[in-house]
């Protein structure tokens, strides 16, 4: 099967009171780069040998909320091969794991939280962020941006 | 296959590319075709086959200029017309040609292939309207009063354009339909009825709207499930029946009601902007886009030898008028990027010193039609 490597690169700052968070990067749930903390800002480098014609989830585990104290951690810049994919993190979603029992307060009265926020790189609850492609990558960008 | 990073690296990183002369069949009026209807360089079908713009010399210089990322002769008035305003990045026509081909399986890295994605047919100047923007090398009527040869794509050659469409249809994805005025072009006709009517083609017609509702052309294009008309339109009323000269607006009024009745019919318009169409311009864009229902726009800046009609020949208060209220359609269309493009080039146009007089050209059509512009036009006098 042919394959192609694409050069992923993920900036990603990180705000907190006491606690700073951590990320894991998955492909197709395959770790791709390990648990890291991030203390203020942090690029995270890998990359990624595709097969043609197959389709690929990439995820990003977000964690080390506490659930107390404030925490946050933004995705500021993801390029692929140098290119910006900016333009198309729109279609990009972040499932949001809501702490227990605030959300099932929240729910009973009357407060619905969705299930994920789409194209949100602010994440503040834990929870995983993915972002679907298809390959040949370079053929689906083309049609994305 | 072609590479997809080097596909993707010049429709998206290059900063000029153009995919029309590896994908797009401009036919022009004497029998000979081009990359598109702005283009220099051209291909003779009359002593050449449709194959042979593969390996045509100017078609391989050009392609090849292009693969460069060069602004070349051919193309720089084209993209000198390319302007960023809020709705963002307006790409003029190489982004339709783009859009249309970005699915092609053409080596672009190829000087020597072509692929037929978009066909741009302007095979005859046969058209019923002398409108005061146009001329002898564009509307028949505007040639026999001025006792000028009428162009025409001989028989022989649109058999050929015809034959070759036909057999490479598979791929095609818009026919666009202008001339002249297309309805009236039976080489339209013989072409559409052999062309299967497919949902992802579309077909485009550029038409002065003063059809009859029964013309053949019009009901074989009605057959096609995808078509977009793009209705000339310079003024309402009396003005409209003086800038296009011959035509009724009444006449497009029905037209237009008949259209919007097409389940596959969407509709858009179009406008030269000069001297008469300046003031009126924003009314007219909200006309079509408020009322009518239009999904676009586009504004052309007059040309076809008119250039005593250019907007920057308007009188300075009109010019102030019509700048101020261009700006505030720049802000009030800006999310529409064509529109907000094409009033961004208009806002350049007036930014020129007038340089020439357009009222002894507009006394002359009164003269031949017996008209009287300075009572339609005061403020212009």
């Amino acid at each position: 099967m042919n394959s192609e490597q694409i050069n992923f690169s993920i900036n990603f700052k990180a705000s907190y009171e006491l606690l700073p968070p951590s990320f894991v990067i998955l492909n197709n749930d395959e770790t791709v780069y390990p648990s890291t903390v991030v203390h203020n800002n942090y690029t995270a480098n890998f990359a990624l040998d595709l097969n043609s014609n197959s389709k690929y989830s990439l995820k990003i585990l977000r964690e080390n909320h506490d659930e107390i104290n404030s925490q946050q951690l933004e995705l500021t810049l993801i390029t692929a091969d140098g290119i910006d994919l900016a333009k198309i993190l729109d279609h990009s979603k972040y499932f949001p794991r809501y702490p227990e029992p605030w959300y099932t307060e929240q729910t009973e009265q009357g407060i619905d939280w969705p299930e994920y926020q789409t194209g949100s790189l602010v994440w503040g609850w834990n929870g995983y962020w993915t972002f679907n492609y298809t390959t040949p990558f370079y053929t689906w960008l083309l049609n994305s941006v | 296959m072609f590479d997809p990073k080097t596909k993707f690296k010049l429709f998206k990183q290059n900063k000029h590319f153009c995919s029309a002369p590896w994908t797009v069949l401009y036919v022009g009026m004497n029998g000979y075709t081009k990359p598109c209807t702005r283009s220099i360089i051209s291909h003779d079908l009359t002593s050449n086959t449709v194959e042979e713009i593969a390996s045509n010399d100017k078609y391989k210089t050009l392609r090849g200029e292009i693969l460069k990322d060069n602004i070349t002769d051919n193309c720089k008035k084209c993209l000198l017309s390319e302007n960023v305003t809020d709705a963002g990045d307006f790409l003029s026509l190489r982004h339709l040609y783009n859009v249309l081909s970005i699915d092609s399986t053409v080596d672009y890295t190829d000087v020597e292939q072509f692929q037929l994605k978009a066909l741009d047919l302007h095979w005859s100047s046969l058209c019923d309207l002398k409108c005061v923007t146009c001329w002898h090398k564009q509307s028949s009527s505007i040639a026999i009063e001025q006792n000028m040869p009428v162009n025409h794509t001989p028989p022989a050659v649109a058999d050929k354009i015809i034959d070759y469409v036909v057999t490479n249809q598979a791929g095609l994805n818009e026919i666009y339909l202008s001339g002249g005025e297309p309805t009236l072009i039976k080489y339209n006709l013989k072409l559409l009825r052999q062309i299967e009517k497919r949902p992802d083609l579309l077909l485009r017609v550029n038409t002065n709207m003063q059809w009859k509702q029964d013309n053949a052309i019009i009901q074989e294009i009605l057959k096609f499930p995808n078509v977009m008309f793009t209705c000339s339109i310079d003024g309402f009323g009396e003005k409209f029946n003086y800038i296009r000269r011959g035509g009724n607006w009444n006449t497009t009024l029905n037209n237009i009601k008949f259209l919007q009745a097409q389940t596959n019919v969407d509709l858009r318009a179009n406008t030269v902007f000069f001297v008469l169409t300046a003031q009126e311009l924003p009314d007219i864009i909200d006309y079509f886009m408020q009322e009518v229902g239009a999904i676009d726009h586009t504004i052309n800046q007059i040309a076809m030898g008119q250039e005593k009609l250019r907007c920057r020949n308007l009188p300075t208060r009109i010019k102030k008028q019509v700048k101020d209220k261009l700006e505030d359609y720049l802000v009030k269309y800006s999310d529409n990027l064509n529109i907000c493009g094409n009033i961004k080039n208009c806002l350049t146009e007036l930014e020129y010193d007038a340089v020439d007089d357009y009222r002894q050209y507009f006394d002359n059509i009164d003269k031949l039609q017996g008209s009287n512009w300075q009572n339609l036009y005061p403020e212009l006098v």
